[in-house]
């Protein structure tokens, strides 16, 4: 096996990053020159059994395989126009089951399975990636690939602070790319449907929009230390990547990650907030802007629009179970509720609409598909790869629903109310709340690049 | 549950958490102070966290602490910490140095890019280009057009950045230079790709001669950047540039400029997009027909119907009436029907047929019943199933003749069933009814005779019972057979009697149990009704009861008990719980007709049933079982009390 990260040129620490990126485009054109080509081409391949004809077919990488990439996966596979060729996990049991899952539905080995994703990025015959590491990789991974010239699905939260999601936006422009945020329920057919009741005008003037989310939790502690396995098994300095360092855990590389402040930002706010925020910031035609004001209180954390509408987000404690009083429990989770003058709708992951009494009659509509499929959101992913369209959750939409959650959970944080500039992106003469739209990353990565 | 408010930048604070980092304390103590700094501490703090720049573990906290304090001090201290740090401490703290802003670092950054380190030498170079002073423009740009051609990807990179800040600040003319430095360089394409957007956006004077210019490359993945920069940034200038440029575009280009043509919103692009629908190419076509699809008019039709006619595949087919389907208008309407005379191919005669059927072409019920009349039974078909919501009461008589005259099973089955539709959406059905009466009673074929005794039993027809209930005598079984199923179907129980007749009295038993599955349908429908008395339907189940013989007729009769909530009901479906073929089937039952029994002076004889239920595993009937109980409960308790 080749080294995974070029010699380095200076003394490296072995508590730091060793990737070096002034090599990195030699680096990885380099591994991309030495990737296994498949001794046996199936017919699929070839572009027949029902397969697109391999200058129509999308080529893809996958990035992380925790749980969240097995489901993707597993819904994007069986897209006729997309080939999945690689896989990538710093863990080695991941990366086999990622590789098990493609070779299983091609019917081949030919997956190639990488502990280094800059090994994917090196590769000129992959068209896209799809990233779905732990939260604190996903702007980098997906930046890293931008410039690598591939476009991206990545899966939410995109980053785990507004600098973040800045930089992110900023870096798919300036490579000229094409990305898709998996918040896949602006995908959902119950979801548009409500979306379309609010903007459509048959709510009335719209006035209310609720968000479920968790309650927010988060922790400093680092976990006791354990010996670090060898990098093949589990590659911990690339796990940590732009993360601030701390001692090895399994517990961190298993999905014990969440929680920690380090590793999910915003105190799990956008677990759901992503989501449920995204859509009623779509509901209500606010793509281009957010909430003013947002103040947190003991049940949620209540937001202000420009034009009145004001954004609840709901804390629920049970949120797997009983959602009741805030929402219908039997409409599934993540909820969501749209009031205007004249009523209003409520969805969520079920696919059941829930309407007010004055709209039952003549707006009912059922949608059998549950809320939380991603393989429609994944389409239009690869449809906007081929024709160079903005897709329903492109890096603009990302940028301004991230930004408002992470201002909604700042609110709470600081325990008081806040205001925000979403034209500066700033606070407003708040010093103490900007301080914390960025923070530092751990050398060498960047997200300036 | 709202968040524990941190303590604030108190001087006190700041103390504390400096102490810490001065101490012996362990690093997660100290990796914690930073970070608490870093949100409320003061600039007093900067030297104890400069100090940890030069730490493996804590560098990365210590600079996350520096970048949020505010004031000069923490850029100066990061400023020299350039000089006294190595490696990939050094990177980090270029990092931060460039995450401030700093533009009095340029010169040492500058230095930086020359060192023999060529990681910080990248990292110093990308920093400058985050920086984007207008010293630190002039160096990256210098260092790609005449620089070491090592440093050349990373002075591209930086010259991205660069340019990127500039035109955010409207200096469109310096990020013109720099995304034009990145075009010419000899660097990897993925800089060229994102070169070539900025240079488009950037550009003020020859903007879409340059993005036409990218449009005719030779390189696919300059032409989509250029598609891309469109439709992210639509206007009526690329509008026309590429309404002008499309004719002469190869086919694969041409349907994206298509979809970026809907983007840019142009009337001019319209005649353009709909002149695509037919064009040679078939993923042209369909990039027309999907952009037609969201945006088609009344001025679409005649090119979709030409789609149609020249019938090029489903796919297009398919999405070429479904949007016909959503435009409005008689004009339209015409314009299909005009299309149907002419058209020869049975498939597309078939497609523009069902269309008119989808758009309500009231105007077109003549041409139909013509069509309706052809020798091609799918065309017949076709156009017989456009009518059952076309025709009016004034086509009856066409459709009846239609149907009298078919040879073919098929053909008559929709025939007759559009002769239904139109006299059941089209009350009273009174006229209607005596029209298929007199067509029943002029019948010789049996095929036909029962499909006017099936239409008239749908509807209802209470005048033609008596001839209905006189056939059930013919000596034709098949014609005995399908008229008891058809008044199985009656809309209430009229021919119930005449069916128990048969039922008890007919001679052969295969007769009798389609009379009994004819009468139990008849009940249950009626106690779904709720309009005839408890009494009644009770004696028509206790006499169906006593003919019961097969599962089937068994399942049925429960069924329909279990709507009839009374006593009686209880008491006979109580008597299948011993049956193992249908006990699962009765305790349903019973659970249903008992539930408002409960909570009446009959609950004794629901309690008494209920006990003799089995164990049940369903547990959402285990939960209305229990339900009863407590109901039986609550009612003992109410009565004792009167």
């Amino acid at each position: 096996m080749k080294p995974l990260n070029p010699t380095p040129n200076h003394q490296t620490s072995p508590r730091q990053s060793k990737i070096s990126r002034r090599n990195f485009m030699k680096h990885a054109l380099a591994a991309g020159s030495a990737v296994a080509v498949p001794a046996f081409i199936p017919a699929r391949a070839l572009g027949r059994d029902g397969a697109a004809a391999p200058s129509e077919r999308i080529v893809v990488g996958v990035i992380g395989h925790g749980p969240r990439g097995r489901y993707d996966l597993s819904v994007m596979l069986p897209e006729k126009d997309v080939q999945f060729v690689a896989v990538c996990d710093v863990l080695r049991e991941r990366r086999e089951q990622a590789k098990a899952m493609v070779d299983t539905h091609y019917g081949n080995q030919a997956c190639v399975m990488y502990r280094d994703m800059f090994e994917i990025y090196g590769r000129s015959d992959i068209d896209a990636v799809l990233i779905a590491t732990g939260e604190h990789w996903h702007t980098l991974a997906s930046i890293l690939a931008v410039k690598a010239g591939k476009d991206v699905y990545s899966e939410k939260p995109c980053g785990m602070t507004m600098g973040e999601v800045q930089a992110l936006d900023e870096a798919v422009h300036r490579y000229g790319r094409v990305f898709q945020a998996g918040t896949q329920r602006r995908s959902q057919a119950n979801f548009q449907y409500a979306v379309h009741l609010a903007q459509s005008g048959i709510l009335g003037r719209l006035h209310t929009m609720h968000a479920s989310v968790y309650v927010p939790k988060r922790t400093y502690d680092w976990l006791p230390a354990q010996p670090e396995p060898s990098p093949e098994e589990c590659d911990w300095d690339r796990w940590l990547g732009p993360s601030p360092w701390r001692p090895y855990n399994r517990q961190y590389v298993t999905g014990g990650w969440r929680g920690h402040y380090d590793f999910e930002g915003a105190a799990n706010f956008l677990d759901w907030g992503a989501h449920t925020l995204d859509l009623c910031q779509w509901a209500n035609q606010s793509d281009h802007t957010m909430p003013l004001e947002y103040e947190a209180n003991d049940s949620g954390i209540v937001g202000q629009y420009a034009n009145g509408v004001k954004l609840i987000c709901d804390f629920l404690p049970d949120p797997f179970g009983n959602r009741a009083p805030q929402y219908k429990t039997s409409t599934g989770t993540c909820p969501v509720r749209f009031i205007g003058d004249e009523g209003w709708v409520e969805t969520g992951d079920n696919g059941e609409i829930v309407l007010s009494e004055s709209l039952a009659r003549t707006q009912q509509r059922r949608f059998e598909k549950p809320g939380t499929s991603a393989a429609g959101h994944g389409r239009n992913f690869f449809d906007c790869v081929k024709s160079r369209a903005l897709p329903v959750c492109n890096q603009n939409i990302m940028r301004t629903s991230h930004t408002a959650c992470f201002a909604a959970e700042l609110s709470w944080e600081l325990g008081r109310k806040i205001t925000f500039d979403p034209v500066a992106e700033r606070f407003v003469n708040d010093a103490e709340a900007n301080r914390r739209i960025n923070r530092a990353t751990r050398a060498p990565w960047s997200f300036y690049v | 549950m709202a968040a524990p408010v941190i303590s604030m930048g108190a001087a006190s604070n700041t103390q504390a958490w400096i102490e810490i980092l001065q101490s012996e304390r362990p690093l997660f103590e100290k990796a914690r102070a930073c970070q608490q700094l870093g949100e409320a501490g003061t600039s007093e703090a900067v030297p104890a966290l400069a100090a940890l720049l030069n730490h493996d573990m804590l560098s990365v906290y210590a600079r996350t602490g520096l970048e949020r304090i505010p004031g000069p001090e923490a850029a100066a201290a990061l400023r020299d910490a350039l000089a006294t740090t190595q490696g990939t401490l050094k990177i980090g703290v270029i990092q931060s140095v460039a995450a401030l802003c700093d533009e009095e670092a340029v010169p040492a950054l500058s230095g930086l890019t020359r060192g023999s380190d060529a990681a910080v030498a990248s990292a110093a170079m990308l920093a400058l280009g985050r920086i984007a002073s207008d010293q630190a423009v002039t160096f990256v740009m210098q260092a790609l057009t005449s620089g070491p051609p090592e440093h050349r990807p990373d002075a591209a990179a930086a010259c991205l950045l660069a340019a990127q800040h500039q035109l955010s600040q409207k200096k469109a003319e310096s990020a013109a230079a720099l995304y034009d430095a990145v075009l010419k360089a000899k660097v990897p394409a993925s800089y060229h790709i994102g070169a070539t957007r900025g240079a488009i956006l950037s550009r003020t004077q020859d903007r879409i001669a340059f993005l036409v210019k990218q449009l005719r490359s030779q390189d696919p993945a300059i032409r989509d950047v250029a598609i891309l920069t469109v439709r992210q940034n639509p206007s009526e200038a690329f509008a026309d540039a590429l309404n002008a440029e499309i004719q002469n575009a190869p086919a694969g280009l041409q349907s994206k400029m298509i979809g970026a043509l809907i983007d840019c919103h142009n009337a001019q692009s319209l005649p353009i997009i709909r002149a695509k629908a037919v064009s040679e190419e078939a993923q042209v076509r369909m990039a027309a027909l999907n952009v037609l699809s969201r945006i088609g008019g009344p001025d679409d039709a005649p090119t979709l119907i030409k789609v149609l006619l020249d019938n090029q595949g489903p796919e297009e087919v398919s999405l070429a009436m479904s949007i016909l389907e959503q435009i409005g208008g008689p004009e339209t309407d015409a314009m299909i029907l005009k299309a149907l005379s002419s058209a020869t191919t049975s498939s597309v005669r078939i497609e523009l047929i069902r269309l008119l059927g989808k758009r309500s072409a009231t105007s077109a019920t003549d041409e139909l019943l013509h069509q309706a009349g052809d020798p091609d039974q799918a065309v017949s078909i076709a156009a017989l199933q456009a009518l059952r919501s076309l025709a009016s009461p004034e086509d009856l008589p066409r459709l009846i003749w239609l149907t009298r005259q078919c040879t073919v099973e098929s053909v008559r089955d929709a025939a007759a069933n559009a002769v239904y539709s139109v006299c059941k959406d089209h009350p009273p059905v009174g006229p209607s009814g005596a029209l298929i009466l007199k067509a029943l009673k002029a019948a010789n074929v049996t095929a036909e005779k029962q499909a006017w005794i099936r239409v008239l039993s749908l509807l209802g027809y209470s005048d033609a019972l008596p001839f209905m209930t006189a056939t059930l005598q013919d000596a034709d079984p098949d014609l005995v057979q399908s008229t008891i199923s058809s008044l199985g179907r009656w809309p209430d129980p009229s021919p119930i009697n005449a069916l128990f007749q048969v039922v008890e009295s007919h001679a052969n038993a295969t007769v009798r149990s389609r009379a009994l599955v004819a009468v139990l349908q008849l009940a249950t429908r009626a106690a779904d009704q709720t309009l005839t008395d408890h009494d009644d339907l009770l004696a028509w189940f206790q006499r169906a009861g006593k003919a019961v013989q097969s599962v089937q007729e068994k399942r049925l009769l429960i069924s329909g008990l279990g709507r009839v909530n009374h006593v009686e009901s209880v008491r006979m479906l109580s008597s299948y719980l011993d049956d193992a073929d249908v006990k699962a089937e009765a305790v349903y039952a019973i659970v249903n007709a008992a539930g408002p029994l409960a909570k009446g002076p009959d609950y004794k004889t629901v309690e008494a049933v209920l006990k003799k239920i089995p164990a049940v595993q369903d547990p959402r009937l285990r939960d209305q079982i229990a339900g009863l109980e407590r109901d039986i409960k609550a009612t003992r308790a109410r009565l004792d009390n009167e």
